[in-house]
């Protein structure tokens, strides 16, 4: 332990230049040695956003396995959720967790809406055009929002606490959201894995060709896989609204955290998005708490390059939806 | 039961095939013959909505369908086993058999069907739980007709389904054929092995450059001089 310390001294770039960009790698590397506690939090921290963030690419990652395309609109969909939970909360006064269920019908129908009115009638089209119409879509909906609501931040009042296990500090929005996660996550696998509806899509996302040979209607399956995409960023913004505040424009951070996620765990891949999710919150905590300013974010970047670079197929390639 | 009258149809702004005549009758098995590029392929989608036609007309059981999505035929009780395969490579055999399986009654009656696909099809059934992509071209071919016999159709289509086979695996492929049609599922094939398929077929037609040039029954055409000298390599 006292030669890693030592060595960390005696670095002669600590102070200056790269040494601010040095020295917190250092740091953590002598916190590991040392088995710091604040590791423990920090990692639960991560665990707990890393889980959420999951959920918001999940949609995204469906949504391109099945149909090929990028939905930008997905930015919308998280903050429509959001502003679904606090809208019922505030004008009903409906608990944010019933609200969160509601979000997920409202967004299903929305996302069916948007694909069947700008999707479905240029599906055959190259990538791009439905690349531009969705954030097309993206750019109405947060103006809209903004018409309706202004364009100030808006904060479900919950008053959760947080609980406290073995020094470590669990904040309960987040630890509700991340269970809300989970259980989100296991529900989309089941009925990929065990239903019939689910085998068709899984079909279609696989040989698109081929489910129309053996007569899946797969128009129908665009968009309920639409809606379901839909669906889930509706359930993301709505837990992230248990913990966070939130204006009509913090979707695109969320989108474009969702696409590395996307593009690290392998663009349609659903253990991957849960893997991309949980590395880009580990990443997101700990480069908060060692780095300078919003180094993290960079690193962020650096990792989705250097994806695109080594491993383009992403962690988990290509395995389907 | 089928009937194309005068049916163009082609990719783009590319016509491929220029007014195309052709019947199947219930319980015939119909070859559709012709050298590579004729337009046989292209035809066989059209009839499944793959494509559409842009002029003339197909009917099935005499109520139109050329303007129909690829599920409804489907409903309606045409499957094709394509040439390319199509196949869900990255789903298991079982998944594949499944998902061929569609309409209601093709779903109701799905597990008896596994059953006697596995029966028909031992392979299949040693590697249910295998990818579909993983198996032999063989097997893969054998998967790609009993997925669409788990549709249960009346009509059953084949696109070359012994292109790149070992012989004895073209032998069980015409094997399977005569089976089904003996089930009283009604056939249209297309086939490179000429002479095989037409002493199979009750009738054949001859494509070229997307038109039919020749139609007769098969034993007919396997005694044209024309259909010897193009197609029987004499
Ligand atoms: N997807 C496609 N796009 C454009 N042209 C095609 C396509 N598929 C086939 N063709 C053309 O259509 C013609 C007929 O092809 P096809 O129907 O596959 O013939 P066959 O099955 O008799 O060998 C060929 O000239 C081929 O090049
Ligand atoms: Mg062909």
């Amino acid at each position: 332990m006292r030669l890693v310390s030592s060595v960390a001294l005696s670095l002669p770039l600590q102070g200056g230049g790269l040494g601010r960009f040095v020295d917190p790698f250092v740091q953590f590397v002598i916190d590991v040695v040392n088995m710091e506690a604040v590791l423990l939090q920090l990692l639960v921290f991560g665990l707990l956003l890393g889980g959420v963030y999951a959920l918001t690419a999940l949609g995204l990652t469906m949504i391109f396995g099945v149909m090929d395309v990028i939905n930008f609109a997905h930015g919308a969909f998280l903050v429509v959720g959001m502003y679904t939970v606090w809208l019922a909360s505030t004008t009903v006064g409906l608990s944010p967790f019933l609200g969160i269920p509601l979000a997920a019908v409202v967004l299903f129908v929305l996302g069916v809406v948007v694909h069947v009115l700008t999707v479905e009638p240029i599906i055959e089209a190259p990538q791009q055009n439905q690349l531009i119409a969705t954030l097309g879509v993206l750019f109405i909906v947060q103006s809209g929002i903004e018409i309706l609501f202004s364009p100030d931040p808006q904060q479900v009042s919950l008053s959760l606490g947080s609980i406290e296990l073995g020094g470590v500090f669990v904040p309960r929005g987040q630890l509700y959201a991340l269970l809300i996660a989970l259980g989100t996550m296991l529900a989309v696998r089941a009925l990929l894995n065990r239903t019939d509806l689910g085998r068709r899509i899984r079909g279609t996302a696989n040989n698109r060709e081929g489910a129309r040979y053996v007569g899946i209607n797969v128009p129908r399956i665009n968009y309920l896989t639409f809606g379901i995409g839909a669906a889930l960023a509706g359930i993301a913004g709505g837990s992230i609204a248990l913990f966070q505040r939130f204006d009509p424009f913090t979707g695109e951070t969320y989108l474009i955290n969702a696409f590395v996620i996307v593009i690290l765990g392998g663009l349609g891949s659903f253990p991957g998005a849960f893997v991309g999710g949980l590395i880009i919150g580990l990443i997101q905590v700990f480069g908060g708490y060692y780095l300078p300013g919003t180094t993290a974010q960079v690193l962020i970047f650096l990792l989705f390059i250097g994806t695109l670079l080594v491993k383009p197929e992403g962690l988990f390639g290509g395995a389907g939806a | 039961m089928l009937e194309l009258d005068s049916v163009r149809a082609g990719y783009d702004q590319i016509e491929i095939l220029h007014g195309v005549d052709l019947r199947v009758d219930e319980g015939e098995i119909v070859a559709l013959i012709g050298s590579n590029g004729a337009g046989k392929t292209t035809t066989m989608r059209t009839i499944c909505g793959i494509l559409s036609p842009t002029a003339g007309s197909i009917t099935f059981r005499g109520e139109s369908i050329d303007d129909e999505p690829p599920h409804d035929i489907v409903r309606r009780g045409i499957v094709q086993v394509p040439e390319d395969r199509d196949l869900f490579t990255d789903m298991t055999v079982a998944d594949n058999l499944l998902l061929g399986a569609q309409t209601k009654t093709a779903i109701s009656n799905r597990e008896e069907n596994l059953t006697e696909m596995y029966e028909l099809f031992p392979r299949l059934e040693e590697r249910k739980n295998q990818r579909a992509g993983t198996m032999s071209g063989g097997e893969q071919q054998m998967l790609t007709l009993a997925r669409a016999l788990m549709g249960e159709p009346d009509l059953l289509i084949l696109d070359e389904p012994s292109i790149g086979l070992a012989p004895q695996l073209v032998e069980e492929v015409f094997d399977v054929v005569r089976e089904v049609h003996e089930q009283g599922i009604t056939v249209l094939m297309v086939e490179q092995n000429v002479q095989q398929t037409l002493r199979l077929a009750d009738r054949g037609y001859v494509m070229e450059n997307g038109r039919i040039t020749m139609s007769a029954t098969g034993t007919a055409l396997l005694e044209d001089d024309s259909v010897i000298e193009a197609y029987l390599g004499v």
